[in-house]
C-alpha cells in the first residue's frame, strides 16, 4: 500500500497516480509488508475484527509490553512473599521491615505480584498481541512474496531504493555476476528478477514463536504436573511425607550433619572471630526416599525403598521424578535432658527425660520419686502464665512433683532455672546434660518447564540471527522501450551494504565490457 | 459475507477464543492455586486412620460413613482451640443421638501434654494423635481448622481458623444424617 500525500487515499504499490484525486504518487515505496493488504485494515468490522485489530497493532503491543515491563520491575522493589524468612507473617514482616510503604506494598498484593491474576492477564495480552500481530503480517507477506511477479511496472521500479539506467549489451553476463553473489534468477520475457535470502524476512516470526514458547512455559508452570515446589522439615531419624504427592512419597532423614570451618586453621581464624561463631562450610543429609501405594493418611505407611543417598548443599539428588535440594537446617533441638535431683541429705541421683514424649513417673536411686505434672516443650512467659509456643522441644520446661514419703515439693525446671512453686526448697533439681538432634530442611522440586523455556530461548535466538545476519535482497532488470535497462534493487535491511554490492556487480560488469 | 471473509472471521474467532481460554485457565489456576492442596467443600473427605488416645482404638474415617463427622485439628498451645473445645464437648453430647461423631486431631504433641489438657477440659470425644500425615492430607497449615463431613463422606463445610461459635449448631445440623 502507498498513501497519497495529498488526499491520504491508499493505493496499490504499482499505481502511478492516486485513484481518488489523480495526483502523481512520489517518494520511496514503503516495502515493509510488500504492499500486501493487512487483513486487519479492512472496513465493515465486526466486534471480533475490532478485537483482532487491537491486538494486530504494533503500537498497542508496545503499550502492553511497556506495562508488563513496568509491572515486572514493580515486583522487584521489595522481596516477594515466597522469599521472606520462613515463619514470619507477611503482614508483620512488610510493616516492620519497610514501614508504611511495606504495608501498602503487601496490601496491594505486590508481594505476590508474579502470581497475581492481573499479571497473568498482562502476559496473556502480550502473548495475544505477539501471536495476532504475527498472523496478521506473516500470511499476507508470505503470499505476496510467493506470488510476486517478475514483471513490475516502471513506476514501481523507479521508486525503489537503488535505481540505475544502463546500457547492457550482454544481460546474460550481468546475470551470471549476480548469480555469483548467490542470487536466484527468474525470467519473464525481457525482465529478470534476482532474489536472495528471502528467509531472513521470517526472522521476526520465528523469534515470536520462541517468545510464545517462553510464555507457554510460564503457563505450564501453573500446573503441578509440570512444576511443583515443596519443602519438608525432617528431624533426625524421622520419616516425613512430602506434601502434595497424594501421600505417595516419603523421605527419611537418617542423619543430618554440618561441616564447619576449622577454628584452629590460621586461614579462617580472623574471619571466625569477626563473625563470633563457627561458620558452616557445608551441610548434608543422608536420606532414604520411599514410595507408598494406596496409603491412608495417619496409618503406618507400607514403604518401598526407592533410593538411598546423600544430599548436600549444591549437590541435589534426583528421585521419583523430583529433585531434592538441601536447603535449610535447624540445629540442636533437644531430644533428651539429664536432670540431677538432690535429696535433703545432699545425695544426688540423675535421671533422663525424653523431651519428645516424656514419661510421667520416675523412681530415683536416692529414694526420691519424681512425677511429671506438666510439660512445656517450647516455653515462654505470656504475662504471668507459662505457655508453650510450639510442640517442638526447643526450650523445654517441666513441672515436677518431687516426693519422699509424705513430703512433696512442686518444682518448675527449665534449662537454666529452677523455681520451687511450693516455696519449701527442700529438694534441688537441675539440668546437667542434654542430647540434641538436628532438623534438615529439604526442597523437593519438579520442573518440566525448563526444556520448554530452553527451546523457546533457542528458537528466539535463531529468529534473531536469521533476521539480523541476512538480508532479503532483490534486483529487477527491466528492458525499456529504448533498449536500455532499468536496474532496480531492494533490500529489507542495511541499505548501504546492498548499494555497495550492487555497485561492485555493475563495476565488474563494466570492466569486462571495456576489457 | 464472502466465503473468504467468512473463513477469516472463523479463524479469528477461533484464535481469540483459544487465547481467552488460556488466560481464563491461567487465572483460575492462580486464584485456586494456593488452595490446590486444601480440602474444599464438595470434595470427598480424604480418608485417615489414627489411634484414639482416649480408648486406644483405631479411628478410620471411611468406616464412619452414614454418620456425620466433625473433624477438628487442634493443639494445646492454640488459643482459639482452647475456646472451641468446651463447645465441642457440649455439642458432642447433644449430637451423639443424632449420629454425628466428633474427632479432634492433635498435631502430634507428647502424651503428657495432651493428657493434662484433657484433664483440664474434661473431653470425652475421640482425641486422635496425628503424625503430620492427616494434616498434610487436609492441607491444614494453621490451627484450628474444622471440617464438617456429610454422612456420604463428602466435605460439607470447611472452616480454616476459629469457628463462629454461635453457628456451630447450624453447621452440625447440616451434616445430621
Amino acid at each position: 500500500m502507498q498513501k497519497c500525500s495529498s488526499c491520504k487515499h491508499e493505493n496499490n504499490l504499482d499505481s502511478e497516480e492516486c485513484q481518488q484525486c489523480g495526483s502523481t504518487l512520489k517518494g520511496k515505496l514503503d516495502m515493509r509488508y510488500e504492499g500486501a493488504h493487512r487483513r486487519s485494515q479492512q472496513r465493515n468490522q465486526t466486534l471480533i475484527d475490532k478485537v483482532w485489530r487491537f491486538f494486530a497493532s504494533v503500537r498497542n503491543g508496545m503499550y502492553i509490553l511497556l506495562l508488563t515491563v513496568l509491572a515486572t520491575a514493580l515486583g522487584t522493589i521489595l522481596p516477594q512473599q515466597i522469599y521472606i524468612p520462613i515463619g514470619r507473617l507477611p503482614q508483620e514482616f512488610y510493616k516492620s521491615e519497610y514501614g508504611v510503604f511495606g504495608s501498602l506494598y503487601h496490601n496491594l498484593g505486590f508481594d505476590q505480584l508474579y502470581s497475581s491474576w492481573w499479571y497473568m492477564t498482562l502476559l496473556g495480552l502480550l502473548g495475544a498481541s505477539i501471536l495476532i500481530a504475527s498472523i496478521d503480517r506473516f500470511f499476507p507477506l508470505y503470499r505476496a512474496l510467493k506470488l510476486q511477479p517478475v514483471k513490475r511496472k516502471e513506476h514501481f521500479l523507479r521508486r525503489q531504493l537503488y535505481v540505475r539506467n544502463k546500457e547492457i549489451s550482454d544481460p546474460e553476463r550481468l546475470l551470471s555476476h549476480i548469480g555469483g553473489k548467490r542470487y536466484r534468477i527468474r525470467q519473464d520475457g525481457d525482465t529478470y528478477l534476482a532474489e536472495k535470502n528471502r528467509f531472513a524476512r521470517w526472522g521476526p516470526y520465528v523469534n515470536h514463536i520462541g517468545l510464545l514458547l517462553v510464555l507457554l512455559a510460564a503457563f505450564l508452570r501453573l500446573f503441578s504436573f509440570f512444576y511443583q515446589d515443596e519443602f519438608v522439615w525432617i528431624r533426625d531419624g524421622e520419616t516425613a511425607v512430602v506434601p502434595d504427592t497424594n501421600q505417595s512419597l516419603f523421605i527419611k532423614n537418617k542423619q543430618f550433619s554440618v561441616d564447619t570451618y576449622d577454628v584452629d586453621d590460621p586461614k579462617f581464624e580472623a574471619a571466625i572471630e569477626q563473625e563470633g561463631r563457627t561458620i558452616p562450610k557445608s551441610f548434608s543429609t543422608d536420606i532414604i526416599v520411599y514410595e507408598a501405594e494406596n496409603h491412608i493418611a495417619g496409618d503406618t505407611p507400607d514403604l518401598k525403598v526407592l533410593k538411598q543417598m546423600q544430599v548436600s548443599v549444591n549437590h541435589p539428588v534426583k528421585a521419583a521424578g523430583f529433585t531434592i535440594y538441601q536447603s535449610g537446617y535447624q540445629l540442636n533441638e533437644f531430644s533428651g535432658l539429664t536432670l540431677r535431683a538432690e535429696n535433703e541429705d545432699g545425695i544426688t541421683a540423675d535421671f533422663q527425660v525424653d523431651t519428645e514424649d516424656p514419661k510421667v513417673e520416675y523412681e530415683l536411686a536416692n529414694g526420691l520419686h519424681a512425677k511429671l505434672v506438666d510439660y512445656y516443650p517450647d516455653y515462654q512467659l505470656n504475662g504471668d502464665t507459662i505457655i508453650t509456643a510450639t510442640k517442638y522441644p526447643r526450650n523445654p520446661a517441666f513441672v515436677f512433683d518431687i516426693s519422699e514419703g509424705d513430703m512433696t515439693e512442686r518444682l518448675f525446671i527449665s534449662i537454666d532455672e529452677v523455681v520451687s512453686e511450693t516455696g519449701s526448697n527442700k529438694y534441688n533439681i537441675k539440668a546437667v546434660d542434654y542430647d540434641t538432634h538436628n532438623v534438615t530442611g529439604l526442597s523437593v522440586k519438579r520442573d518440566l518447564t525448563l526444556p520448554v523455556f530452553l527451546l523457546g530461548g533457542l528458537i528466539f535466538m535463531m529468529g534473531l540471527i536469521q533476521g539480523l545476519y541476512w538480508q532479503h535482497r532483490r534486483i529487477w532488470l527491466h528492458r525499456q522501450a529504448d533498449g536500455t535497462y532499468l536496474i532496480a534493487g531492494h533490500t529489507n535491511k542495511h541499505a548501504s551494504s546492498f548499494e555497495r554490492e550492487m555497485d561492485r556487480i555493475l563495476d565488474v560488469y563494466d570492466k569486462r565490457e571495456r576489457g | 459475507m464472502t466465503p473468504i471473509r467468512k473463513r477469516r472471521f472463523i479463524v479469528r474467532l477461533t484464535v481469540l477464543a483459544i487465547l481467552a481460554c488460556l488466560v481464563l485457565i491461567a487465572c483460575w489456576q492462580l486464584l485456586g492455586g494456593g488452595k490446590a492442596s486444601k480440602v474444599e467443600a464438595g470434595q470427598q473427605a480424604p480418608d485417615f486412620m489414627l489411634t484414639d488416645i482416649q480408648t486406644g482404638q483405631e479411628f478410620k474415617l471411611s468406616e464412619k460413613q452414614g454418620k456425620g463427622v466433625l473433624v477438628n485439628f487442634w493443639a494445646t498451645y492454640c488459643e482459639p482451640c482452647k475456646q472451641e473445645m468446651p463447645l465441642f464437648e457440649k455439642a458432642s453430647h447433644t449430637y451423639e443421638n443424632k449420629d454425628v461423631i466428633f474427632a479432634a486431631v492433635n498435631v502430634d504433641e507428647s502424651s503428657v501434654v495432651i493428657e493434662r489438657f484433657l484433664d483440664l477440659y474434661n473431653l470425652s470425644f475421640p482425641i486422635l494423635l496425628d503424625n503430620g500425615q492427616v494434616m498434610e492430607a487436609y492441607g491444614v497449615d494453621a490451627l484450628p481448622a474444622t471440617f464438617f463431613i456429610s454422612p456420604d463422606g463428602t466435605v460439607n463445610r470447611t472452616v480454616y481458623g476459629p469457628l463462629e461459635t454461635e453457628r456451630l449448631e447450624e453447621y452440625l445440623d447440616e451434616i445430621v444424617p
